[in-house]
């Protein structure tokens, strides 16, 4: 079965207008980041400019290709958006035109799912990975499927269609993750549901102790996609925005079971530091601004509470995020409207009854 | 614009994560931080390190694309593990005040620094462990240097011999000084040097360090005083009395001495003046013992000014050519306010 994508390089525009050479430069790490990893693909990638397009014939081929560019071009600050999807990218370099008496003319069309990547990449008003599930899989063997005769030849490929159905769903859990971006219009902030390729314990943590990297040269990345998001806010809200998306990915990529908070020292006890960078007095001050930031408070509730469900959480812990969340009021505002995607609506219902008990604290004092 | 260094390195140098590179810059600011605290005037300069991956290149085709066609003025640094052919990097160089060219050599390779051509100013090749160290030393050199050259000597040799004039004598200050110095070697032909690398102390030890680098540039621009004065009413007058000198004629080079005098910090001096040129190309020997007091040009009215520990050092040379009439020499005393030379003969 095959894939295909989109990748694009975001905020040329911006470095055009400052300086060509910056552009140079940035275009270049692009380029790159692309070549340096490029062993790590089996399939094909045809780079122009500020974007790449790229097929493949297997779903876990791209993800160790993929988080080795991310990782390299976000710690420089350097961010992107990518699309991926079932299908496969057919490309016509049109050899026959470059014949010409005066110079030469290089030209490559896409086809095939090229155009629903490209689309799937522009929608996405994020920074990461966007992986489309919805589109139907196993392309071959369905076109198979449909015009196989014999009965049981069409069980044996429905099975076929089946198995490689389980063994993509447990491949997909291994390599993505569960995200949504912000889509703001006007003042209206709303959250829409994707995937993203899923972020490494090393790459969310700022420690020894928090993970070990997948690979040599991997970089921690919570500090630089935080301070680019602080950094992007003054030019621009709608921009800054974008950047929640991946920090959605990462709160997401927390593993929060054993993550305490000690009440007497103020201080986290074994919480990756993306969590806990998040949580802070600091973050919250300059990222309460962007558009949708309470959401990805919201979300990390409800990812808090998913991870505690079978160990029970304790009440420091439920003070503190409950402190933290207080502080931004529009956590508590139209909580209805806020998707089950983004808090589940156990956790809607727990946050409530936590704000209710912190109210009735309150009165009593 | 920042000044900046563009560092072309693979993906998996050490130097690579921006993480690394920004710890530098925080450690260079942290030096000049310290500086500041003592010497608020200093202004502050942005430094820009960037770490620019080979993507599959090599580091000659990464510089070739990074450097074809467009202007560098503000690039102080490339840094690179292979080396560079620094005539290549010339045309986006050309507007640049200051650019060093940084080759890494493997470990515990000894540190040097060489002239070279193009626009590269000098070509330091250092080991591994020193990078970050040279990296610093070039963002806080580059500081002060912009500070100093705004006013007092430094600003007076920048104003009369631009930046180079100025590179030449700190790469001589260096090179009197090189024994308190983490660099090996800094060769006669570099036409550049870090004055923040005249010390031993460890990266992190920010304060000291501090003091060592400030220190140096002052001591630098206290050297460089006397060579910065411009002839003034005292070596005119002096000349003017070596004019009606006895023995030598209207022939003297005065112009030069009149320079080479104002050049000279305040002391006592002999000047040495060949009177006849003849007796070089009779008597090899003569020749020979000639041509080391007053250099190869040996010609009639060449001179040297030698202190008078190098006077009394080379007396047994110079004393039976004094004797033979072919020099003459005369005593100065250089003072605040006059030169005196002395009457008679020594």
């Amino acid at each position: 079965m095959s894939w295909s994508g989109y990748i694009d390089l975001l905020g040329t525009r911006d470095i055009a207008r400052l300086s060509s050479q910056d552009l140079q430069i940035y275009l270049d790490s692009f380029h790159s980041a692309l070549a340096d990893f490029i062993h790590e693909f089996d399939g094909d990638c045809f780079a122009f400019s500020d974007g790449a397009f790229f097929t493949c014939r297997k779903f876990d081929s791209f993800y160790p290709f993929f988080i080795r560019v991310r990782n390299q071009l976000f710690q420089a600050d350097a961010y992107f958006r990518c699309s991926f999807l079932p299908g496969k990218i057919v490309v016509d370099d049109g050899n026959e035109l470059k014949i010409k008496p005066l110079g030469t003319f290089v030209t490559y069309k896409f086809a095939g799912v090229a155009p629903e990547a490209y689309q799937a990449e522009s929608v996405f008003k994020g920074v990461g990975g966007v992986v489309d599930l919805k589109k139907p899989r196993h392309e071959e063997v369905r076109e198979r499927l449909k015009s196989e005769k014999s009965a049981t030849k069409k069980e044996e490929l429905s099975k076929n269609i089946d198995s490689l159905e389980v063994q993509f769903q447990q491949d997909c859990r291994k390599y993505l993750v569960d995200s949504f971006y912000i889509s703001a219009n006007g003042k209206k902030v709303n959250a829409v549901a994707t995937f993203d390729f899923s972020y490494s314990s090393f790459e969310v943590g700022d420690s020894e102790d928090e993970g070990i990297p997948q690979y040599s040269g991997q970089q921690r990345l919570v500090d630089s996609l935080i301070s680019s998001c602080y950094s992007s806010l003054a030019r621009s809200s709608k921009i800054s925005s974008y950047y929640l998306s991946a920090l959605v990915s990462m709160i997401r990529c927390c593993d929060l079971k054993k993550s305490d908070w000690n009440a007497k020292d103020k201080s986290w006890i074994l919480t990756p530091y993306a969590f806990r960078h998040l949580m802070s007095e600091g973050s919250l001050r300059l990222l309460k601004d962007v558009p949708g930031f309470h959401l990805v408070l919201l979300t990390a509730f409800d990812h808090l509470y998913r991870c505690k469900k079978d160990n029970g959480i304790t009440v420091d812990l439920e003070n503190h995020i409950l402190s933290h969340l207080l502080k931004v009021g529009s956590c508590f505002r139209d909580l209805d409207s806020v998707q089950d995607f983004v808090i589940s609506s156990e956790s809607k219902k727990k946050l409530i009854e936590l704000k209710l008990r912190d109210a009735r604290s309150n009165k009593k004092r | 614009m920042p000044r900046q260094g563009y560092m072309i390195i693979s993906n998996d140098h050490r130097l690579f994560p921006t993480s690394k590179v920004r710890e530098i810059e925080a450690r260079a600011k942290g030096v000049i931080d310290a500086i500041t605290a003592e010497q608020p005037t200093i202004p502050r300069i942005e430094f820009q390190l960037r770490p620019i991956s080979l993507g599959g290149r090599s580091e000659a085709k990464v510089a070739e694309a990074l450097f074809s066609g467009s202007l560098l003025p503000e690039l102080r640094i490339i840094f690179s593990r292979a080396a560079l052919n620094a005539k290549k990097l010339a045309p986006a160089l050309e507007g640049s005040k200051l650019c060093v060219l940084i080759t890494e050599a493997g470990t515990s390779t000894q540190n040097i620094v060489r002239g070279s051509g193009g626009g590269v100013r000098a070509s330091f090749t250092i080991a591994e462990e020193n990078a970050e160290r040279l990296l610093e030393d070039l963002i806080i050199d580059v500081t002060l240097g912009n500070f100093f050259s705004q006013t007092g000597p430094v600003g007076l040799i920048v104003a009369r011999e631009g930046v180079s004039g100025l590179y030449k004598r700190k790469v001589t200050y260096f090179r009197q000084n090189m024994s308190a110095a983490w660099l090996d070697d800094v060769t006669r032909s570099a036409g550049y040097v870090t004055l923040s690398s005249l010390d031993r102390l460890p990266l992190a030890d920010t304060a000291r360090r501090a003091q060592a680098a400030y220190q140096r540039w002052f001591a630098f621009s206290q050297w460089l005083k006397p060579q910065s004065q411009l002839p003034s009413v005292k070596t005119k007058r002096a000349v003017a009395n070596l004019r009606t000198a006895p023995g030598l004629g209207g022939q003297l080079p005065l112009a030069k001495i009149e320079k080479a005098l104002a050049r000279l910090p305040d002391g006592t001096y002999v000047l040495i003046v060949l009177a006849s040129a003849s007796v070089t190309r009779k008597s090899p020997s003569l020749r020979d013992r000639i041509k080391s007091v007053v250099g190869e040009r040996a010609r009639r009215n060449a001179f040297a000014l030698l202190t008078t520990k190098e006077f009394e050092a080379r007396q047994s040379v110079i004393r039976p050519i004094l004797k033979s009439g072919h020099f003459k020499a005369f005593w100065l005393t250089i003072g605040s306010t006059n030169i005196d030379i002395a009457s008679g003969e020594i």
